[in-house]
């Protein structure tokens, strides 16, 4: 390596001699007295006319949901994913951040944080299956396929409240709860591994936030400090 | 133990004691305190290894010879965007997460591929890490024309002076006769003719950490340690002294090249008394 590279506007330093664009590129969001959002006047058409999980559903995929029965699907979606418990690292780790007084928006960003960790967690996990129903070929990877009667009942629930006209071939298989839901998704056109991340992150926030800031802040003596426990073992 | 108790989990990391605690195998006051820097005490936290005083010096250069903190800076503006709320800690965080990278990208996070990359051409090319005929035959069976070589780029300038004061750092220290040290040598010729690119931080940077006997992992976390100091500073100033400007910008300062305007389909059935 040599030491030739100097710019030639040494004293404005190295980033004032860069020629840079003086605006930022925005695709999603037109800002301004009235925001649009992919096109669409969100106070005056998409307020007046669609649901919030419709407007989730045009901001991950570009577009309103197509038909009346994608909306109501992914609006279950959303219902069946918006509940992470306790035991579940999301909330677990929000009611923690609660138990040491973290104020309301430190809690919201560690639930944040949690979700979208998880989310990305199992939808990597999905990867089999997200090929298979873009394929539509065959039997799903029998990984993603469950004999548990829990798992069968929250499916057969998730089947019960989909619109009847909203064909989703892949629950005719005994697939996982996350399974199941994927393939909803992937039927109402949400098929990257990015937008379902996002579905399993968002829809879950309001209720672990909710659980963490319920917590008792200081609340420490009540608090299960073993659960899991730990074993401190020394490397040799 | 019920059989929905979870199980134990083991930790190499620490005990609390009643008048002493364990941490990495080793007691924190009758074995680190006063013995340990604090570069000693990160290694030892993200490795579990102690290192020698050299060791320690050597790695508070790295953390010196990184240092690159302009605000312009991508993950750092976003360490400063969100300390502009007035709080140092999300800022940090924020500046940390959009830096969170593994693989090709930009930032520190990038050395774990890099040592990867390292240690695949290491095991193609053996001892051989000294015969350029030999390294370049390895890269181009692991290099498809497409690929990108993480490590290797630098933006806005012919050279990374960090990867050159690293390296002045390494030869001072006659730390340069590593297997993987040398291994990135010979590719930077290579690299150079064959991509017409030079090495950035990050090549010499997980060179000199698997040199020292750490994992990719490893490697990837210390990296992103070692930059510490340039997400500190923003994320304290940008919250001590938050910038209006940064919570907004004027509209105009945004130019939207997404879907143009359109009226939804119920709005013009609604329109149309459908």
């Amino acid at each position: 390596m040599t030491n030739s590279a100097r710019s030639d506007a040494r004293d404005d330093g190295m980033l004032d001699a860069i020629e840079s664009p003086s605006r930022i590129k925005a695709t999603v969001i037109e800002p301004g007295e009235e925001p649009r959002l992919h096109g669409y006047a969100v106070e005056s058409d998409l307020a007046h006319n669609y649901k919030s999980s419709e407007i989730l559903y045009l901001a991950l995929s570009g577009e309103l949901p197509a038909t009346p029965d994608i909306s109501a699907a992914f609006e279950v979606t959303l219902v069946f994913l918006s509940c992470v418990g306790a035991n579940e690292g999301p909330t677990h780790a929000a009611l923690l951040a609660r138990l040491c007084n973290a104020p309301s928006r430190a809690l919201l960003e560690v639930a944040a944080v949690g979700l979208a960790e998880r989310a990305h967690f199992v939808v990597e996990g999905l990867g089999a299956l997200l090929q298979w129903l873009s394929a539509a070929e065959g039997p799903p990877p029998q990984q993603y396929c469950t004999a548990d009667p829990g798992a069968e009942r929250t499916v057969a629930r998730l089947r019960a409240r989909l619109p009847s006209s909203f064909a989703v071939p892949a629950l005719a298989h005994p697939l996982s709860r996350p399974a199941a839901i994927a393939a909803v998704l992937h039927a109402c056109g949400l098929r990257r591994p990015d937008q379902l991340e996002a579905v399993w992150t968002l829809a879950a926030i309001g209720p672990t936030f909710a659980e963490g800031l319920a917590a008792k802040p200081f609340g420490i003596r009540e608090y299960p400090m073993n659960l899991p426990a730990f074993r401190y073992e020394v490397a040799p | 133990m019920s059989e929905n108790s979870p199980p134990e989990i083991a930790t190499r990391v620490a005990r609390a004691y009643w008048d002493e605690h364990g941490f990495c195998g080793h007691r924190v006051y009758a074995d680190l305190l006063g013995r340990t820097s604090t570069s000693g005490l990160i290694v030892l936290a993200l490795t579990g290894k102690r290192l020698s005083d050299e060791e320690c010096a050597f790695v508070d250069e790295i953390f010196v010879a990184v240092t690159f903190a302009d605000p312009r800076i991508w993950p750092l503006k976003a360490a400063r965007i969100v300390g502009a709320y007035g709080r140092f800690v999300p800022a940090f965080a924020a500046g940390y997460l959009a830096n969170d990278i593994d693989g090709v990208g930009i930032g520190p996070g990038v050395c774990t591929a890099v040592s990867r990359q390292l240690i695949e051409l290491r095991q193609s090319v053996h001892d051989r890490v000294d015969d350029a005929d030999a390294v370049d035959e390895a890269l181009r069976r692991q290099w498809t024309p497409e690929s990108r070589w993480p490590g290797f780029g630098v933006a806005f300038r012919a050279e990374d002076e960090r990867a050159l004061a690293l390296r002045r750092c390494v030869l001072a220290r006659g730390r340069n006769t590593g297997m993987y040290w040398r291994l990135f040598e010979s590719m930077v010729p290579i690299v150079r003719r064959e991509r017409k690119l030079e090495p950035n931080i990050c090549s010499p940077l997980a060179a000199i950490l698997l040199d020292m006997g750490f994992d990719p992992g490893t490697v990837g976390a210390l990296a992103m340690i070692s930059f510490i100091g340039t997400f500190l500073a923003n994320a304290k100033e940008g919250a001590a002294e938050p910038a209006a400007c940064l919570r907004e910008l004027p509209v105009g300062s945004v130019e939207y090249v997404g879907r143009p305007a359109r009226e939804s389909p119920r709005a013009m059935a609604r329109r149309s008394g459908g």
